[in-house]
């Protein structure tokens, strides 16, 4: 039972994740959002163990910092346009 | 034997080498070395991707290892490679002129072949570790090159729109890869395949891994970052995004999907379900642009992608499903003939707009006739996206099509049904497709387009060369179908009966 | 034998296709040789085809047969099959093709983009003789297509007027509806072929094979592929109600009305469904269906006419009237033979119409037959020419047309079809009025023109003496045609010249179609009178409306537009939404799974 508990946790973070990107308007909390949800895949490697899931959480997490890297530097180009790092701003191309 | 691996290093190789050109640019106040370097190692790489190719059509796929992990070049890669590469090779070749003047260079020719790169990565990952790698690496060049003039806000909209759903996305795949290790214990496709044990958990799998890889292959209701960042990306690089990205990223899906075949979940189903949204909301979407009081040349180009998308993954669905071959055989070529007549098309819409400065179809009126090449080949490039013969976009749309109807043997009238959708969404693309032909040739109205010149000589080659291929494989299918015929042996093999 | 048969199949081919291409590098010599080239080219591809008419008429039981492996593997074999039928159709596509090219010479010069133009009729004549002489259907499918094309290309060709670039875009896209059907029927009928007779899919595509081994395919798959051929032909032969393209297509010079109605386009239609008679003739309802459609279209398309005032609508729908006539004659029990040569002969007078009509308004300047008047003495040969074709339309004895239509109004008589018949001979009587109200508008009575008008040059008179020639005697050769569908076992009957006569006027319906001639001419004596009446004039302004299809079309086209500006909104470009997109395809796909039964 134990490791099921695990895994529903895992999957918990995945959702926690996506709720703070899908409710916050902040470009910064989704960036924590995105890391939270691929801390949720990292741990259910983790849980099941073995050489394969060191490799993967190592590499995540090298990805992850790249991704939010990335994210990051769109970001400063974001304040530099608006002024703020509101999701608000970025509506104009829709439809 | 070249080693399989030969094209990737190339292209690494390449990514580092032109970083350092570029850097020699300022230093030297030279133009165009990073340009020439990202050329030459796209055009090594491609003779020898057509060297591979011819090899492993004869003799079956080639493996390499490095360390334990084994990177193995079967048909289906060859097949991915020889696109990304052919297109990679020809946007290169026209973002020398296209991308002359902006700043940055070395990022730009570094990113480009790395995005490629990471497009062949893809096709050589045998587990699913080195395949979120290699998608990874293509993933994160696409973002920083969407937002590559960073100066301008579309860009940077629709790149950090890009950015956090496509993160999403990964995160959602790589939930999933983490519950196929968890389900399974190795994450080897080889062993993956073999197993046929359908537990909740490898099902949870499969709904994690579309979702996950479907946000880049743009499927319906995954794909509202395409038509911002397809638009909003410079020309040479849309392109490529809709050429090949998003194909390369149906194809990471079903790489991942097909160890599902040999289990009891319906895949084909499913994807045909996908197929028949993503194509029908594509249509639509790119239809209603023109309801716009500004039409934005560019976005109905992307919207179209998603249609597009529709069709490949129809064919796939298909032959996935009920085993029919000329539905794989369809989709796969599809991905081909879309990736350069799409390709042509954006490259054709980037001469103009950088031409006239303007995005709008509004102010086009009559560029055709001003740029007569160029509006030719634009022409050509929608005609073959509508379907209409004997272009290349004919050939694959009615092998799609009949691989639907096909499945009348199987499913009776639901077959009927899956083909008459697909077929109205090909009349309703009409709809789209024709008001730009016909606007590149009404009678000229704004100075600007008077006064516009033929795109420079070097934009035309690249031009002409997907122009001619648009052609060939029209008139000449058995050219593009040696490509797909063993990468369809591949998947007949694993899937389907 | 002057020169071998397969050699003369290739030339029927390759001289179009070849000179398509090569117009725009002739192009480069000068106005004049373009033009020539042009010319000089349709009359080897008409030539090759008269060549070969006596070869595949006469003395033959079986078509001649020639193919080359293109893609076998999916499907496309370019296997040609030439029977009767298939010459007669590529020799009206050659030789009126190439009369128009004549025609153009004159008609067309001076006017911009003309490599555009030559290019292109040239292209329309080799796909449509391409489109006759082909065996596999996906090759079909193909020409099929390219003919859509070009006309689509040149109905637009007027780039300047955005009137000329809708039609266009309005031909293409419903001739499309059509094409859906047709390619779903290609795809039913292969498959199901495939399965009953477990052939390869390129064999399954052989319309020749299939009809051979038409019994063992079974009766379900038939029947779907057969109404969705009919779906196909109706677009493209334009029937009501897919024929709201063909008015519109008016906007085209006035050479190319001529070419699509005549030569090219709609043909496809009917061509397509004589050629695949055998193949569904069996099938419950299909032939009641064509007789339905076409009747329908024949009629409502002659009242249209009826009110019309642009000259060149007029024709347009009395075109599409007549194609009814085709249609319905097929859907007679053994009426291949009347309808096939009603579509001979209807080719070659509408050509003349239509080039009678060009040289009238090449000299007047307008469309409108209100604006017209009085041209009989300035335009004599014309008017002459004019007479001819809209006598035989109207169905004057001894012209072709007479002959024609009355052995389609026999075959119903024969089969004891009365209720139709009495359909059929109503619009008999409503097409001599509207001939006859025609002519009336245009060519007699007083000028209502500003300016004079003038007799054309020679390259528009010859075609014209030459089609009014062939209008009197084209129907001679039905003997011919009858004989050799015979032995190709196309009809049951075989006639000679005498026989026919002889059969033609044994039956009241000769009687009773010559009376309708006379009737209609009365119908018109008392137009004014009708049209005072109240409920004549309602009549009249809802006939002028088209019956509303094109309003019903528009409100199709309005619908979906305010659905996707509707739809549009949905794509909100809040990035929170889009996320939101992805937790609702997650949850779809949990459903779909679910439905589907993605069971353990």
């Amino acid at each position: 039972m134990g490791v099921e508990l695990y895994l529903i946790f895992a999957v918990a973070i995945l959702f926690l994740g996506l709720y703070c990107i899908l409710t916050k308007k902040s470009i910064i909390k989704s960036a924590i959002g995105i890391s939270i949800m691929v801390k949720g895949g990292s741990l259910s490697f983790l849980i099941a163990g073995g050489s394969t899931a060191q490799v993967a959480v190592v590499l995540i997490i090298v990805i992850d910092a790249i991704v939010a890297a990335v994210l990051l530097s769109m970001a400063v180009n974001v304040y530099k346009h608006t002024g703020n790092l509101d999701f608000e701003a970025l509506k104009r191309l829709w439809g | 034997m070249i080693n399989p691996v030969l094209p990737l290093i190339f292209l690494l190789t390449g990514s580092i080498l032109a970083y350092a050109m570029g850097r020699a640019e300022h230093l030297y106040k030279k133009k165009y070395l990073a340009a020439a370097t990202g050329l030459l190692f796209f055009s090594i790489a491609l003779l020898l991707q057509i060297f591979l190719a011819t090899q492993i059509w004869e003799n079956g796929a080639v493996g390499f290892y490095i360390g334990d992990t084994l990177l193995r070049m079967d048909a289906l890669a060859v097949f991915l490679a020889l696109i990304a590469l052919t297109l990679g090779t020809i946007v290169c070749l026209y973002s020398v002129i296209y991308m002359k003047n902006d700043q940055g260079q070395e990022y730009y020719y570094t990113l480009l072949l790395l995005m490629v790169a990471g497009i062949i990565g893809i096709g050589l990952a045998t587990d699913f570790l080195v395949l979120y790698l290699f998608f990874e690496l293509m993933s994160i060049p696409s973002y920083a090159l969407v937002v590559f003039r960073r100066h301008e806000w579309m860009a940077i909209e629709a790149g950090m729109k890009y950015i956090v759903m496509g993160a999403v996305g990964s995160a959602f795949a790589f939930f999933g890869i983490s519950l196929v290790y968890f389900q399974t214990g190795t994450l080897t496709f080889n062993s993956l395949i073999g197993m046929g044990t359908t537990t909740p958990l490898l099902q949870a799998a499969l709904l994690f891994l579309i979702i996950g890889f479907g946000v880049k292959a743009a499927i319906v209701p995954l794909h509202t970052w395409l038509p911002d960042a397809h638009s909003a990306a410079p020309s040479g690089i849309s392109a490529m995004l809709s050429g090949i990205v998003i194909g390369a990223g149906f194809f990471t899906l079903l790489r991942s999907i097909l160890i599902f075949t040999s289990t009891s979940i319906p895949v084909g189903e499913l994807l045909i379900i996908i197929a028949l949204i993503t194509m029908s909301v594509g249509n639509l979407m790119a239809f209603s642009q023109l309801t716009h009081k500004q039409v934005d040349l560019k976005r109905i180009l992307a919207y179209s992608s998603v249609a597009q998308m529709g069709y490949i993954i129809l064919g796939v669905g298909v032959g996935l499903a009920y085993g029919i071959r000329i539905g794989y055989e369809g989709g796969l070529f599809h991905i081909m003939t879309h990736a350069f007549m799409k390709g042509l098309a954006f490259l054709c819409a980037g001469a103009i707009i950088h031409e006239l400065g303007t995005r709008y179809l509004d102010e086009m009126d009559g560029i055709g006739l001003s740029m007569k090449a160029t509006g030719f080949a634009f022409t050509l490039s929608l005609l073959a996206l509508a379907g209409v013969p004997p272009l290349s976009g004919f050939m694959s749309e009615w092998m799609v099509f009949s691989g639907g109807i096909l499945t009348y043997g199987v499913i009776g009238w639901w077959g009927i049904a899956i083909a008459a959708i697909a077929l109205l969404n090909a009349l309703l693309s009409l709809g789209y497709y024709l008001p730009i032909i016909k606007t590149l040739y009404l009678p000229v109205e704004h100075k600007k387009v008077a006064k516009a010149k033929e795109t420079s000589a070097v934009m035309l080659v690249a031009i002409g060369i997907l122009a001619a291929l648009t052609i060939i494989l029209g008139i000449w299918p058995e050219l593009g179908l040696k490509a797909v015929k063993p990468a369809v042996d591949i998947l007949m093999s694993l899937g389907g009966i | 034998m002057l020169l071998d048969n397969e050699l003369l199949v290739w030339f029927c081919l390759v001289f179009p296709f070849a000179g398509t291409a090569l117009v725009p590098v002739v192009a480069r010599l000068g106005q004049s040789v373009r033009a020539a080239f042009a010319v000089i080219i349709g009359f080897c591809t008409a030539g090759s085809v008269l060549l070969l008419l006596p070869e595949v008429w006469m003395g033959r039981t079986e078509g001649l047969s020639y193919s080359f492996s293109w893609a076998p593997s999916i499907g496309l074999v370019f296997s040609v099959y030439i029977d009767p039928l298939s010459v007669m159709m590529a020799a009206i596509a050659g030789c009126i093709g190439s009369l128009v090219l004549l025609y153009s010479v004159k008609y067309m010069a001076g006017q911009e983009g003309l490599t555009r133009y030559y290019a292109l009729v040239l292209l329309f004549i080799g796909s449509m003789i391409g489109l006759v002489f082909v065996d596999n259907l996906l090759v079909l499918y193909f020409f099929w297509e390219a003919v859509g094309l070009c006309s689509y290309a040149l109905i637009g060709f007027y780039t300047k007027d955005p009137k000329a670039a809708k039609a266009g875009i309005k031909a293409l896209v419903i001739t499309r509806v059509g094409d859906i059907g047709f390619l779903i029927g290609i795809f039913v009928l292969a498959s199901g072929a495939m399965t009953a007779l477990g052939v390869d899919f390129w064999q399954a595509l052989s319309i020749h094979s299939l009809i051979q081994n038409v019994s063992s395919i079974p009766m379900q798959t038939l029947s779907i592929a057969g109404f969705c051929f009919l779906l196909g032909a109706m677009g493209k032969s334009a029937q009501v109600p897919l024929h709201v393209w063909l008015p519109d297509a008016m906007e085209a010079p006035t050479t190319i009305s001529a070419l699509i109605h005549a030569a090219t386009m709609v043909n496809a239609g009917v061509y397509l469904l004589a050629r695949s008679l055998p193949l569904f003739s069996g099938v419950p309802y299909w032939m009641t269906a064509l007789m339905v459609v076409g009747g329908i279209t024949a009629f409502l398309a002659a009242t249209m006419a009826l009110v019309e005032h642009d000259l060149k609508r007029v024709l347009a729908y009395s075109t599409v009237s007549q194609l009814g006539y085709m249609i319905f004659g097929l859907g007679l029990l053994s009426g291949f033979t009347a309808a096939t040569f009603h579509l001979m002969s209807h080719a070659i007078f509408k050509a003349l119409l239509f080039l009678g009509a060009g040289a009238v308004i090449h000299s007047v300047g307008t469309r409108n037959m209100y604006q017209m008047g009085g041209l009989k003495k300035e335009m004599k040969l014309t008017y002459i020419a004019m007479l001819i074709g809209g006598l035989s339309l109207a169905g004057l004895i001894p012209l072709s047309g007479f002959w024609s239509k009355d052995m389609i109004l026999a075959t119903a008589w024969e089969n004891a079809n009365y209720l139709p018949l009495l359909f059929m001979v109503i619009t008999a009587i409503l097409t001599a009025a509207y001939t006859i109200r025609m002519l009336n508008l245009v060519f007699w009575g007083e000028s209502r023109r500003d300016s004079t008008a003038h007799e054309a040059p020679w390259q528009m008179t010859v075609p014209l003496v030459l089609l009014a020639l062939g209008t009197i005697v084209s129907w001679l050769g039905i003997g011919f045609l009858s004989r050799a569908y015979h032995s190709f076992d196309l009809s049951d009957f075989g006639l000679t010249l005498s026989s026919f006569i002889i059969e033609t006027f044994q039956t009241p319906v000769v009687w009773i179609s010559l009376v309708a001639f006379l009737i209609g001419i009365g119908l018109f004596k008392i137009r004014k009178q009708y049209a005072a009446n109240k409920a004549g004039e309602q009549s009249v302004i809802i006939a002028r409306q088209g019956y509303g299809f094109d309003r019903f079309y528009g409100g199709i086209i309005r619908c979906l537009r305010w659905f996707s500006t509707q739809f549009r909104k949905t794509h909100t470009g809040d990035l929170n939404y889009n996320i939101a997109g992805i937790a609702l395809g997650f949850l779809l796909l949990i459903l779909i799974l679910f439905f589907i039964g993605g069971g353990v």
